[in-house]
This record gives structure tokens, C-alpha cells and sequence, in this order.
């Protein structure tokens, strides 16, 4: 069996461009997963950065590998085929691009499966945006491989050249290597961690910066229970619920982190938090019952009874129908032995139970 | 892999088509970045010659053979179209007004004839009467959106850019760009018309507000907006409206810090600019920032307490997320005091005091509601 997969691995080592294109396909998958499973190290955090650096590596090499390459009797042909009659294939593409809309309208009107409806949608989606990436892929493709050929001439008219190149395709592929053991660790560290250690910092942003256009933006914070340095967050908006460009310096955030199966702290989630707006925003709107609702429970979560006595009583005579939070504030006091606020409490609360059990 | 090869690519005798076609890729790639965020409106096969006037920044010619391309034959009757704008778009002026003023004998109070009357007001050159007829229309819907938008066009027409300016944020606030398909070649004709003033006569705020507009059918624009934002506020022409359109192009670019800065700078500039401090809400809200929402929306409240448009959006600040319907009433019953009329705060009112309601019903008065409301009639 191992004699078999042996046999496998090499030819498909043997098969260059292959192995290099799927070494690709890899380092990008990876490079997203590893993203996925972000770790506040401020060098780590860079881990999906470092991923797509390297894929453009490894792309170039691509490059140069089909450059060099000697395509097989079939394959030759067909290239062949397609580089004589390349003007013609790229003004079909835009005729058929032209045509795309009706040709999804019959795939669409067509109600039987067949092979031919198949290829009517797959023309169908040749939209101009479709179009736009093919071409722009296949000019980038040509352009780097000749550009790569042009590398190849020089080395041979240059000799320490050939060595540079050498020396420097060894070190991407190490590189890429390297990269794909540490990115199995992260994922690993964040997909099999199904414990409960699971601790939220409050913390506050010191800056955003990132790739403009792109997701790849990052969250400097520093937190605010545990002062120190600073942490690295790659900012993930479906966890977050937040998009990068709405976050901005001095803003409160409350980061959960999760142990890790391999003890490397991850970031689970990292969201804004605006507890701190909480007594302005009662002060601002004080008959508002839900953010005095919210202050309250947060003051009997931080044991300042007093301040939850006082702001339930106002909270009563702004909203005299609603009893039920009065009364859970009085258990909540009681069971925390603060029997005078909470015989205040039930003292707001016990006529009316009275009147209604005379009734 | 390091060894280079020296044999002569296989692909060198194919470099001529290969050439051709990277080419005739690269001719397709400039093409579709140059059109491809254009609207459908602006890209009328019948009239390329429309196209590439527009595409070469002549807009005035631009918007004349963009109309041209909509004239023809009148299609529909005069019972399918009473309002006269289907045979005034296919350029039959006088069957136009004939159909516009058929039906305000019938109906006097009919909206659409009047705005047909003053779009053909407008296709004639006669400013004023353009103008009275739309605020005729104004005075009776003052959103109507046409009313605005070609209302602010006659205005730019006789000089009176403030209004013009004020129309057109008006409707702008609205997200939609009217019902007539006419409307947007004379907003183009009328922006060459501007740009092609000497630059010290150009109106700078209100090329940036016609310039926005223009942006909901060609993503460029935004950048031509900008750039008059821009000389706007250094030229102190409206920097407050002139920084409410930066902020909002900048939005709609994506570029959302860069449109929070500008939105402040509008509000400090001028702390009324009431679109800007509603955006400013609106922004909160999709941050959770209910704080911020909550101190935006009362100056909304303050600066337009007769403008229905926001009570909606008040609501959902008071009421929804904050849970403070006592708030609401008194903010409405302010309203009302200021214009009893108002049916939209009459609504909200009702709303408010429902939820207010005790359990049995009845409509209970909290003594707080006494204390936080202006009685009605105060400012009377």
C-alpha cells in the first residue's frame, strides 16, 4: 500500500506544473483556514498576510514552470490549436459574452436536463464580469510567463543570475513548506479545541490598518483589564459583525479568546462594545426603559447595590406598570444580603400585589 | 527546476497571434472598466454617438442626443396617457400639453399634468414659469420627488442656487432618483451647462449636488462630486451641503471613515445640517452605537421638528431600540404644537400613546409625559 502511495507521490512530483499548481491551491486554502483561526500574537496575526505573499511566490514559480515546460503530445496539440487561433477564441468569447443573457434565457426555458441545456448555462454565465476575470487572468498569465522566459535568457547569458534564481526558487518552496506545517498547527489549534476555557478581555482599538479593498484589515487593541502591550486581531466581519472600515481608534471592544487544543490562545470573537455609553445614555434619555433595565443588571453584576437600588427606583417611577424588574432587582439584592435596598424594593412593589389579592 | 532552458520556446511561432489576441483582451478590458459602471440609461445602443459625447465630459450635447434617441412616435393613447409625459418625452410638445391641460379640466387637483406642464416649461426656456408651476406642486407634495428634482433644475436655471441646492438634497435624502426617465438628461444638460461657465461664475455646491446625483448612474462622477465638494468649502460656498455630499460619496465608495469626517465637519460647519447628523445617526445605528443614534436623531428632531420625513427614524430610535415611548409623545405633541397638521406626528403620537396605554387599555397620561412635553399651542 505505502509502495503505492509512493509510487503516486512521485509522479506526481515527476508532473512539475501539476505539483506546483496544487502546492498552490493549498498554500491558499491553508492560508484562509489559518485566517479563520486568528491568534492575537501581533507576528502571528500576520499569518493569512504571510499565506498570500507566498502564494504570489509560488504563482511565479508556477509561471516559470509552464514557461520551461515541455507539454505532453496531446496537450502540445491542443495548445498549439488554441495559441494559432487565440484572436479568434478571445473575439467568440466577447461575441458569446454579447449573446450570454439569451443564451441563460433558453437554458432556462428548456425543461428537460440534457447535455445541451448543461452547455447553454455554462455560456449563459459567460457574463462581461466573467469575461473580465478570464481575460484579465490571461493576460497576467502570458505576461508572466514571458516574463519569466525573459528571466531564462538572461541566465544564460549571466551565470551568478542562475544562481540567485536558484538559490531563491529552494527558499520559496522551503519557505511554503514551512508555511503549510505552522498553518496545519493553527488549524488544528482552533478546529479541535472544543474545550470550555473560554475568557473576554474588554479592550480598546489603538488603530486599524489593512489592505485597502481587500479583507485583510487588522485591529491593534490593547486591553483594559489587563494593561500591558498591545494585541493583533485579524478583523473577520460574519464572527464579528462588524465591517473593518466602522472601526476606529478609541473604540471599546470585547474580545473572547479560546485556549486553543495546543495551548495557543485563539480569537474566537471580537465585537463593540458600548457598556461604557450606558449611564451617559441614561442620563441623556432617562425615562428610556431599556438601557436603565441594562444598567441596572449590570451594577447588581458588579455587586454596586446601592447604585441598583437607586436607579430601579427611578426606573419604578418612570414606569410604574412594569413591576417585574423592580422585583427581580429586590431578589437579586436579597440574595446578595443587601436586606435594606431590597426591603425598599418590595415596598414599591407590595401595595399593588395587595390590592390586586384583595380584589 | 533551476535548470533554464535553452531550447527556443515552442510558443515562439505563435507570438504574432498571441499578440493579437492579449490585444484585442486588453481593447475588451478597457472598454468594460470604461462603461461597465455606467447605467443602462446612459447606454443606449440607438444613440452611441450619446455615449461617447457623454464619455468625453461634453454633457450638455450629451443630454440633447440622449432626448433625441426617446423621440419618435407617441405609442399610447390619450387614455393611457392622461398626464401628457409619454408624448412629451417622444417630443410632441403641443399634443403633450394638450393631454396635461385635458386632464386638469377633469381634475383640477391632478399632480403629474402640472409637472408635465413645467417639464414642457422647461423644454421651452421658460425658467419662471417652470418654476411656479413646481412649487405650486411643492407647496401641495412637498416630497414629490419629479417636483423636486426638475424644480431644482428651473431654480439653478434663474440663478437661485441656495434652493436649488436645498430641492435637491431634498429629494436625494429620499434614495431614489424619480419616476421620469427624462429627469436625468436635463439634470446632465444643466451640469454643462454649469461647467461650462468660467470657472469663477461655476456654482461650485451645487455642481457637486448635480454632480451626486449624476453619481446614481455613473460611479465617476462621484469623483467629479468630490472634487467640487472640495472647492467648495475652500471657496465657502455652502461648506456645510458641500460636505454632506463629500461624506456621502465617500460612503458610497466604501470609504466610511473618510465619510464620518466629512459628516462631522458638515455638522461643525453647520450644526443644523440636518442630513448630515441623520446620516450620522444612521451610521451608529449599524455600529450599535445607540448613544451616538440617540443624540443625533434629537438634533435631527430639533433642527427639523416640521419635517416628517425623520419622525419615522425617531421612532426607531425612541421607541424600538430605547424602549421610551413617553420620549416620543412628548417630542410629538412639540411637534404638533409647531404645526397642528402635522399627520405624520399625529400618527407617531398615536402610536406612542397606545404603548403608553394601560393594561386595560385606557390611555394612560404619566405624569412624566406632563413634565416632559410643551403643552400644545405654547408657541402659538
Amino acid at each position: 500500500m505505502s509502495g503505492a502511495v509512493d509510487r503516486a507521490t512521485r509522479r506526481l512530483l515527476r508532473q512539475r506544473v501539476l505539483s506546483l499548481f496544487l502546492l498552490c491551491a493549498l498554500m491558499f486554502w491553508l492560508a484562509i483556514t489559518a485566517g479563520t483561526y486568528r491568534t492575537s500574537n501581533r507576528l502571528s496575526a500576520l499569518t493569512i498576510l504571510a499565506g498570500l505573499g507566498l502564494l504570489a511566490f509560488d504563482l511565479l514559480l508556477l509561471a516559470r514552470r509552464i514557461s520551461n515546460a515541455t507539454p505532453s503530445e496531446t496537450s502540445g496539440r491542443l495548445f498549439e490549436i488554441i495559441a494559432r487561433y487565440a484572436p479568434l477564441v478571445v473575439l467568440n468569447l466577447m461575441m458569446l459574452n454579447v449573446l450570454a443573457p439569451v443564451l441563460a434565457y433558453l437554458a432556462a426555458s428548456m425543461t428537460r436536463i440534457s447535455l445541451l441545456k448543461t452547455a447553454l448555462t455554462l455560456l449563459g454565465w459567460l457574463s462581461a464580469q466573467v469575461l473580465f476575470v478570464l481575460f484579465a487572468l490571461g493576460i497576467a498569465g502570458v505576461l508572466a510567463v514571458t516574463a519569466m522566459r525573459l528571466l531564462d535568457r538572461a541566465m544564460l547569458r549571466w551565470r551568478p543570475l542562475e544562481h540567485v534564481v536558484t538559490v531563491a526558487d529552494r527558499a520559496i518552496v522551503a519557505c511554503t513548506a514551512l508555511f503549510c506545517a505552522w498553518a496545519v498547527l493553527l488549524s488544528l489549534n482552533g478546529s479541535l479545541d472544543q474545550g470550555t476555557d473560554v475568557s473576554e478581555h474588554r479592550s480598546e482599538i489603538l488603530r486599524t490598518w489593512g489592505i485597502p479593498n481587500t479583507a485583510l484589515w487588522w485591529a491593534d487593541v490593547r486591553s483594559l483589564e489587563a494593561p500591558g502591550g498591545f494585541e493583533r486581531v485579524l478583523v473577520f466581519p460574519e464572527r464579528d459583525q462588524v465591517v473593518p472600515t466602522f472601526l476606529a481608534e478609541g473604540q471599546h471592544v470585547r474580545v473572547r479568546f479560546r485556549r486553543g487544543f495546543f495551548g495557543m490562545r485563539w480569537v474566537e470573537s471580537m465585537r463593540l462594545d458600548f457598556e461604557d455609553d450606558l449611564e451617559p445614555l441614561v442620563a441623556a434619555a432617562p425615562s428610556a426603559a431599556r438601557p436603565r433595565k441594562q444598567l441596572i443588571e449590570r451594577l447588581l453584576r458588579e455587586g454596586r447595590w446601592a447604585e441598583a437600588a437607586r436607579q430601579t427606583i427611578t426606573y419604578a417611577r418612570y414606569h410604574p406598570d412594569d413591576r417585574e424588574v423592580v422585583r427581580q432587582a429586590a431578589t437579586a439584592l436579597r440574595a446578595a444580603k443587601q436586606a435594606g435596598p431590597a426591603a425598599e424594593l418590595d415596598r414599591m412593589v407590595m401595595p399593588v400585589s395587595q390590592a390586586r389579592g384583595a380584589r | 527546476m533551476a535548470e533554464p532552458s535553452s531550447s527556443p520556446s515552442p510558443w515562439a511561432r505563435f507570438r504574432l497571434p498571441i499578440i493579437v489576441a492579449v490585444g484585442l483582451a486588453l481593447l475588451w478590458l478597457i472598454g468594460y472598466v470604461r462603461i461597465h459602471q455606467l447605467d443602462g440609461n446612459l447606454v443606449q445602443i440607438s444613440r452611441p454617438g450619446a455615449l461617447v459625447l457623454y464619455l468625453t465630459g461634453n454633457y450638455r450635447n450629451a443630454a440633447r442626443a440622449y432626448r433625441i434617441g426617446q423621440q419618435g412616435q407617441i405609442e399610447l393613447r390619450y387614455a393611457d396617457d392622461p398626464t401628457g409625459f409619454w408624448a412629451l418625452r417622444a417630443g410632441h410638445q403641443h399634443e403633450a400639453e394638450r393631454r396635461a391641460k385635458t386632464t386638469l379640466a377633469l381634475v383640477p387637483t391632478a399632480v403629474e399634468p402640472q409637472i408635465t406642464l413645467g417639464e414642457l416649461a422647461l423644454e421651452r426656456g421658460q425658467t419662471s414659469e417652470a418654476m411656479r408651476i413646481f412649487t405650486a406642486v411643492l407647496r401641495r407634495q412637498p416630497d414629490h420627488l419629479d417636483a423636486l428634482y426638475l424644480g431644482a433644475v428651473a431654480m439653478a436655471r434663474a440663478g437661485e442656487t441656495g434652493s436649488a441646492i436645498q430641492s435637491l438634497n431634498r429629494a436625494l435624502r429620499a434614495g431614489s432618483v424619480g419616476e421620469r426617465d427624462t429627469t436625468l438628461y436635463r439634470i446632465l444638460e444643466l451640469t454643462g451647462e454649469l461647467r461650462g461657465r468660467p470657472a469663477e461664475q461655476q456654482p461650485l455646491c451645487l455642481l457637486a449636488h448635480l454632480h451626486r446625483y449624476l453619481r446614481i448612474f455613473d460611479e465617476r462622477q462621484g469623483l467629479a462630486a468630490m472634487d467640487y465638494a472640495r472647492r467648495a468649502v475652500d471657496a465657502g460656498d455652502r461648506p456645510a451641503e458641500a460636505l454632506l455630499t463629500l461624506g456621502v460619496v465617500h460612503y458610497k465608495r466604501g470609504e466610511y471613515e473618510a465619510a464620518r469626517r466629512a459628516m462631522r465637519q458638515a455638522i461643525a460647519a453647520d450644526p443644523r445640517q440636518v442630513d448630515a447628523l441623520r446620516w450620522l445617526a444612521t451610521e451608529a445605528a449599524a455600529v450599535g452605537d445607540l448613544l451616538t443614534q440617540y443624540q443625533m436623531m434629537i438634533r435631527v428632531f430639533d433642527a427639523a421638528p416640521l419635517d416628517p420625513f425623520y419622525l419615522p427614524d425617531l421612532e426607531r430610535v425612541l421607541v424600538k431600540n430605547l424602549g421610551d415611548p413617553l420620549r416620543m409623545v412628548a417630542l410629538m405633541e412639540r411637534a404638533l404644537a409647531l404645526d397642528p397638521a402635522n399627520t405624520e406626528a399625529q400618527a407617531q403620537l398615536k402610536k406612542a400613546l397606545a404603548l403608553l396605554a394601560g393594561p386595560a387599555g385606557a390611555p394612560r397620561r404619566s405624569p412624566r409625559v406632563a413634565a416632559l412635553s410643551v403643552p400644545r399651542g405654547e408657541t402659538k
